[in-house]
């Protein structure tokens, strides 16, 4: 049985570290100053809207792109500087998988095999199988869902270490979906095997997800363990006598909603005292919830740029 | 609008205003100067000026009507499907491009005519002919061999030859031919395969529109099939070197050899029959047969440098960067690819000529000459020659395969077009100027040394180039290359000198210092500092 | 147990949803005293959720003494959880008196219903904070 990963992160170093990272692409900034830290063994979801910087980062990872500025470290070793080492123990499933459109299927997974050391060939036949893969099937011939299966099984036959998975979901239906999430799951089952993983879908991350980090517009939002990204934004909603034509202000709220008499902010609760706000505000307090997933997005994504939740730390 | 016809035409100026423009202007370039200088000392540069204009309005206009929209893959489309829901008929969609391109063909050709027909013995018509059906043949390859991808340029590539050798035939010997070969006998075949491959596109197309039907199936699995009739792997890999080889391999190895193979079997084997009886086109057909992979190679390794063969971009795909596998072993791979490549291809020119010496040819003029030229040398150096010819062909394949791997791979466009460009540059110019440069330096013993000080300059830079190139690679891949460059540059030598020996007599000036020269081009011809470079271009690329 | 349908998106966290659902099916009869539970491998992979929300859930119940985790062997029902039905049998007449009583205000069903989650909310949000400050 797995242990809390409270607990067990601080023995084994992180798998992959990210310091100060930052990258522009043409004078646009995709990557501003990212630090963090995947834990060993966990599920390390990665979410942000779309152009937020989640591909660049994992490409950072892979040693597809080089760091303008801070370091990456996957493994102890630089990506870039030693790529055999790194990617030997990596598999990889991108949003288009982009096999060779000319390969079979049995000839793509006989072409993966000697990259990868743990290579189990009896697993990957089994995985073909029960995705229903014919294996003299063109790969051009795939349909959109079947290109996603045949990434999943080249990037997960060798049982990797690191299994980074971006965006994988986009665009299909939710049977693949659903072997995509197996697939995670059967992977951090598995003694000290970490998966990251970005995506849109909340409901997905936040089913599979140990860890969450939020990346908007090159910047990170908050890298914490799952439970407490929940616990610390909390929504409160409150009520006015009179109408407020301007939205209230409220320190250290990371977005605030509404109009007229009702306002809605999210806010951290460690920092935000909701009996305090609400007579600073001379409102009444209606309501004082967890916020769900969904709206700490929103509120991160499109609220005031308001200082970040916690502090980008480390491990827990 | 007044018409369809005219709605989907106006369409194809608007897209190709700038090209049409460029044609127009070359045409008027080429023609100004071919009418200045018809006469008088500049008559051979000028005309080969006005060739050169005229070779690249043609490619222009074959790009104008390029009549299709590009997939979301990239590269070359396949017919615009979004003209389907117009309210014009299946015929008229196909009809339009197709006549308008063979009227714009005819209309370059009547302006060119001139030029191009002075001095042939072929009839214009004929030309005029064979000119209309390369235009329907270009649109029916594009449209209905879709699947195939940037194959088509191939096929297209095949057929346009072919058809060149058509044009070629009534002058073939024995003169007078005889009626299967006269002109009008082969325009009116031409014309039928043009007609019958107009209505089977317009099918196609039709076929395509309503949805596909069967036939429509058949037709893309009978090309998917061609195009890939390699059977399946079916044993695992020893090595990650060995998958990525078989990789590499079948995606752009099989090329070059399969080109060559097309060449042979298309276009020189009929020439070879036809020519059985004469010895002075045996001669030709000889040198034509050993030039095919080495002429070849010329833009096919244009492709090869870069890092996806079909694909015009240079970036290192996803696929490929994310392998366990050092940059090195990647660009050692491609220079494997290469070597195999181009010897697959050489081992099909002897197959061809094994079998034609023996049974076809004439040899009388090619064992005149061997006899002439080889008079003082004993057998042993016969045989040597022997073994040094195919061997130099192979490395001068390799070569062009290899030489551009450093700016294929950089991911640099600026830098690739402009090795390209100087590629293209150097093989016009040879081609165009023939001898008149290389007369004109050996002609002046001051002018010969200082080329002599140029060229051994020039093999200094290339060792300390080298030296540079490889330092960080590791001891195995350079001990590995400088045997294959040790041999390469040695057959070279070799070469050089025995066909300065044979040649000296026949020059009109002092040849003893051309032999120092031999050699130190001989030096400089094996590509060294260059795939050195490749390696450091690759990982620049891939971890950008 | 792949009936369990467990909504990520509501308010109430998984491990939460899944202790539930577990205790539910113990009282109704479903899982009797004595039976095994899925492993938790196999339990995440069919609900497709984390596995350590499963070894919270599992330890949650092993805490309240529903569940018994002997190691090597697996997760299974305690033998005392019988008593513990009763207790909810108990529990059953007091809530179907309160609802009466709330019913005869002329509350509705949603109205009860969310008077109930927001007594029990305040009563968690004020069971936090003591931990918080503790």
């Amino acid at each position: 049985m797995r242990d809390h990963a409270a607990g067990h992160s601080h023995s084994s170093p992180p798998v992959a570290v990210v310091t100060n990272l930052t990258r522009s692409f043409g004078g646009k900034k995709a990557l501003n100053d990212v630090t963090l830290a995947v834990p060993p063994g966990c599920v390390f979801g990665l979410v942000g809207e779309n152009g937020a910087g989640k591909s660049t980062l994992l490409k950072h990872l892979l040693g597809l792109w080089r760091a303008e500025a801070g370091t990456v470290k996957v493994f102890g070793r630089d990506p870039v500087a030693d790529p055999v080492s790194v990617l030997g123990r990596i598999g990889y499933l991108s949003e288009q998988p982009e096999l060779p459109r000319w390969m079979r299927v049995a000839e793509l997974l006989r072409y993966m095999q000697p990259f990868y050391p743990r290579w189990d060939q009896e697993y990957a036949e089994q995985l073909r199988e029960q995705f229903g893969l014919e294996p003299e099937a063109r790969i051009r011939t795939l349909s959109k869902g079947q290109h996603a299966r045949l990434g999943l099984i080249a990037a997960e036959a060798h049982r990797p270490d690191l299994l980074i998975l971006d965006e994988p979901s986009s665009g299909l239906d939710p049977i693949v979906r659903r072997d995509i999430l197996e697939a995670i799951i059967r992977t951090v089952t598995d003694e000290g095997r970490t998966v990251i993983f970005s995506s849109h879908l909340l409901d997905e991350v936040e089913r599979v997800s140990d860890y969450l980090a939020m990346l908007h517009r090159g910047t990170l939002r908050f890298c914490a363990p799952l439970d407490d990204v929940k616990t610390r934004h909390r929504r409160l909603s409150f009520h006015f006598e009179r109408v407020q034509t301007t939205p209230p202000k409220v320190p250290a709220a990371i977005r605030v909603d509404g109009a007229g008499w009702d306002w809605t902010i999210i806010c951290d609760a460690d920092r935000v005292h909701p009996t305090a706000v609400a007579q600073h505000l001379g409102a009444t307090l209606v309501e004082d919830t967890a916020a769900s997933l969904d709206e700490i997005f929103i509120a991160h994504a499109d609220g005031a740029p308001t200082p970040a939740v916690n502090e980008p730390q480390a491990v827990n | 609008m007044r018409s369809p016809t005219t709605a989907l035409l106006w369409e194809v100026w608007r897209q190709h205003r700038w090209t049409i423009g460029s044609i127009a202007a070359l045409t008027f370039a080429g023609r100004l100067i071919d009418a200045s200088y018809t006469t008088g000392p500049a008559a051979d540069e000028a005309s080969a000026v006005t060739t050169l204009c005229g070779m690249f309005a043609f490619l222009l206009l074959f790009s104008v009507f390029n009549y299709t929209d590009a997939e979301s893959g990239g590269g070359l489309g396949r017919f615009p499907h979004r003209l389907f829901t117009l309210p014009v008929s299946s015929l008229r969609l196909v009809a339009i491009p197709v006549f308008t391109g063979i009227v714009a063909i005819e209309f370059l050709y009547l302006v060119w005519a001139e030029p191009f027909s002075r001095g042939g013995s072929t009839s214009p018509l004929f030309v005029a002919i064979l000119l209309a059906a390369l235009m329907v043949f270009y649109l029916a390859v594009l449209w209905t061999c879709a699947r195939a991808g940037s194959l088509r340029l191939v096929i297209i590539g095949v057929i346009a030859a072919a058809l060149f050798a058509v044009g070629l035939l009534p002058s073939f010997p024995p003169t007078p031919a005889p009626p299967w070969r006269s002109e009008i006998f082969l325009a009116a075949f031409v014309a039928g395969l043009a007609l019958v491959t107009f209505m089977l596109t317009w099918t196609y197309v039709a076929g395509v529109r309503a949805g596909g039907g069967s036939a429509h199936f058949r037709l893309e699995s009978l090309i998917d099939w061609i195009s890939e009739a390699q059977p399946a792997r079916r044993r695992p890999f020893a090595t990650p070197a060995g998958a990525h080889f078989w990789y590499e391999w079948r995606a752009s190895g099989t090329v070059l050899p399969a080109l060559v193979g097309g060449v042979v079997l298309l276009v020189i084997a009929p020439m070879s029959w036809l020519a059985r009886t004469d010895a002075q086109y045996t001669l030709w057909v000889l040198i034509g047969v050993l030039a095919t992979p080495i002429v070849l190679a010329l833009p096919v390794g244009v492709a090869f440098s870069k890092p996806t063969f079909w694909s015009e971009d240079l970036g290192v795909p996803a696929f490929v960067a994310v392998r366990p596998l050092s940059s090195q072993d990647l660009v050692a791979i491609k220079v494997k690819v290469a070597s195999a490549s181009a010897a697959l291809s050489w081992l099909l020119v002897l197959v061809f000529l094994a079998v034609w010496l023996p049974l076809g040819a004439n040899l009388e003029l090619v064992s005149r000459l061997a006899t002439e030229f080889l008079r003082g040398h004993s057998t042993g150096a016969v045989y040597g020659l022997a073994v040094l010819v195919p061997v130099g062909g192979m490395l001068l394949t390799w070569r062009s395969l290899v030489s551009h791997l450093w700016s294929g791979l950089s991911g640099m466009r600026p830098l690739f077009l402009a090795s390209v460009i100087s590629l293209v540059a150097l093989v016009t110019g040879a081609i165009l100027d023939g001898g008149r440069l290389p007369n004109w330096l050996l002609r002046d013993p001051v002018r010969f040394a200082a080329l002599l000080w140029l060229v051994a300059v020039a093999v200094i830079a290339k060792c300390s180039l080298a030296v540079y190139a490889w330092r960080g690679l590791s001891p195995r891949y350079l001990r590995a290359y400088l045997l294959i460059w040790l041999t390469g540059t040695a057959t070279f030598v070799a070469l050089g000198i025995v066909v300065w020996g044979v040649v000296r007599m026949y020059l009109p000036f002092d040849a003893d210092r051309l032999r120092s020269a031999v050699v130190l081009l001989a030096l400089l011809a094996v590509p060294l500092a260059r795939v050195g470079l490749a390696q450091s271009s690759l990982t620049r690329n891939r971890h950008r | 147990m792949t009936t369990i349908r467990l909504n990520p998106l509501s308010g109430t966290p998984l491990y939460l949803q899944l202790v539930e659902h577990l205790k539910h099916s113990i009282e109704t009869g479903a899982i009797r005293a004595g039976d095994q539970l899925p492993s938790v491998r196999k339990m995440a992979e069919d609900l497709l959720i984390n596995p350590n929300t499963v070894v919270r859930a599992y330890r949650d119940l092993d805490a309240e003494g529903i569940l018994e985790l002997r190691h090597g062997s697996g997760v299974f029902v305690r033998e005392s959880v019988s008593a513990r039905t009763d207790v909810m049998k108990k529990a059953a007449p007091i809530i179907r008196s309160a609802v009466d009583r709330l019913e005869s205000l002329d509350l509705e069903e949603d109205d009860i219903r969310r008077l109930i989650e927001n007594e029990l909310a305040l009563r968690r949000t004020a069971r936090q904070a003591r931990k918080r400050r503790a």
